[in-house]
């Protein structure tokens, strides 16, 4: 797998309080051999930015539940190019409705993970997204 | 030196370089630097904190960084976490403690995974912190993974070395006491709000008393990042450290250990990634076969004849010692 070397910054931007599957997907990249980088919780869209530009990620992937998911994964996609750090892959995962997909991957989200797909299929989703630049 | 203006850091630009230096391969490494060694005649100030894992390192290393930036100096940190040995994967989490005490656009925070290194550091450090230095930082810290006994290569690569203990490890540190304790300039018993801290920190300074080297006694002082008690002093000591090396210290001998770590950390990492690879077939060999077999492969990658001869020298002296 791909994933082997890659840094991957995950981040929980805005208010929400929950961050299980922030840590099972990050411990999911691990075992898969990615470098990964948590932020904890409840960080700004400009926090993340910066940590994602000092800390040389190649993909950021944003867990967010509290319905925010809009807003919060366009500011943080702003902010990364602010920094000149656009190339930067962003991923999403949380609850997600699943009408709202089309908009978020318009916006440049590369790919969206939901509660209903085993670990596997998002590793190998995180994989194929991240090697398509 | 000091003087020269200091042009703003390009976060973007050293962000990726350093992804690239610590993914590089020995033999990327190696023409990366055919022109030279990457230079560590600088006057930047290396600082290692280093201890046991769970003993405080990132958030002390937050607190002397947040402490220093007060006299507007330009601080990168490296902190180290542990590459898994199963996945080759890791979680890099002293950032989190870090940007818990301090962020600043003056500090430059990077997360580093151990790779193949077992000794505390990472591959490719000594490129690492020339690429910092390229950047002009006033100083680096250099967090180490939580170590043990005996991992102290760190001391190789840095200028002064802050090692943490910690109250109630009375039994480890009568342990450690031929290792790391051997190492420190700066030690700092940590977490000092806890029972024992000023009892191990009198045994402790009654044991290092008696190591003066080169007339620097390592000062053993209380910390924590509970209350803030004993930052300032800590960071005080680091300073006096800096002075007495200033003073004492052989730059040529000092130049020279680190060109020995470089060459050692290289030679062992291949030799490892040799073995490692080597087929079932060749490890029912006889040992002194499968040896001369990687030696063999070893001498085989270099493309290019190489002109420095290797012969019994004077042996230089250790960079670190107090």
């Amino acid at each position: 797998m791909s994933l082997a070397k890659k840094r991957i910054l995950i981040a929980k931007p805005g208010l929400d309080g929950h961050d299980v599957g922030a840590k099972v997907v990050a411990m999911a990249l691990r075992d898969a051999g990615a470098d990964v980088i948590y932020t904890g919780l409840r960080k700004s869209p400009d926090y993340i930015a910066d940590v994602a530009v000092d800390e040389g990620v190649h993909a950021v992937g944003l867990s967010v539940l509290s319905g925010s998911h809009l807003s919060l994964a366009s500011d943080v996609i702003a902010a990364l190019d602010a920094r000149g750090a656009g190339d930067v892959a962003v991923f999403l995962g949380g609850t997600i409705p699943h009408t709202e997909h089309k908009a978020l991957l318009d916006m440049g989200i590369r790919a969206i993970f939901t509660a209903d797909e085993t670990l596997d299929d998002v590793l190998t989703r995180f994989d194929a997204a991240l090697g398509e630049t | 030196m000091a003087s020269t203006p200091r042009a703003a850091i390009d976060r973007r630009r050293l962000g990726r370089r350093l992804t690239d230096v610590a993914d590089a391969s020995v033999r990327d490494v190696l023409a990366a630097r055919a022109g030279g060694r990457p230079h560590s005649g600088s006057d930047v100030h290396r600082i290692a904190v280093t201890g046991p894992p769970g003993a405080g390192k990132s958030s002390l290393v937050g607190a002397i960084a947040a402490h220093r930036l007060g006299s507007a100096r330009h601080l990168g940190v490296l902190a180290i976490d542990p590459t898994s040995p199963h996945s080759g994967g890791s979680i890099l989490g002293d950032r989190i403690r870090i940007d818990g005490v301090v962020t600043d656009e003056r500090l430059y925070v990077r997360s580093v995974p151990s790779r193949s290194s077992a000794d505390g550091t990472t591959d490719n450090l000594p490129d690492l912190l020339a690429a910092l230095e390229e950047q002009r930082f006033d100083e680096i810290l250099v967090e180490t993974v939580g170590v043990g006994q005996a991992d102290y290569a760190v001391r190789q690569c840095v200028d002064t070395v802050v090692v943490i203990v910690l109250p109630g490890s009375g039994d480890t540190v009568q342990a450690m006491k031929a290792g790391i304790l051997e190492v420190g300039h700066v030690y700092a018993v940590h977490k000092a709000d806890r029972p024992g801290a000023d009892l191990l920190a009198a045994e402790l300074a009654a044991t290092l008393d008696r190591r003066a080297l080169n007339g620097w006694i390592p000062p053993v002082l209380l910390t924590s990042t509970v209350s803030g008690a004993g930052v300032p002093q800590l960071s005080d000591a680091i300073d006096a450290h800096r002075s007495h090396l200033r003073s004492r210290r052989d730059a040529g001998a000092c130049t020279l250990a680190r060109a020995r770590y470089d060459v050692e950390r290289l030679v062992t990492r291949r030799a490892r990634e040799l073995v490692a690879d080597l087929p079932p077939d060749a490890l029912r060999q006889p040992l002194r076969d499968v040896y001369h077999a990687v030696v063999h492969e070893l001498l085989g990658e270099l493309a290019v004849p190489h002109t420095t001869t290797i012969s019994e020298g004077q042996r230089d002296g250790d960079c670190s010692t107090p």
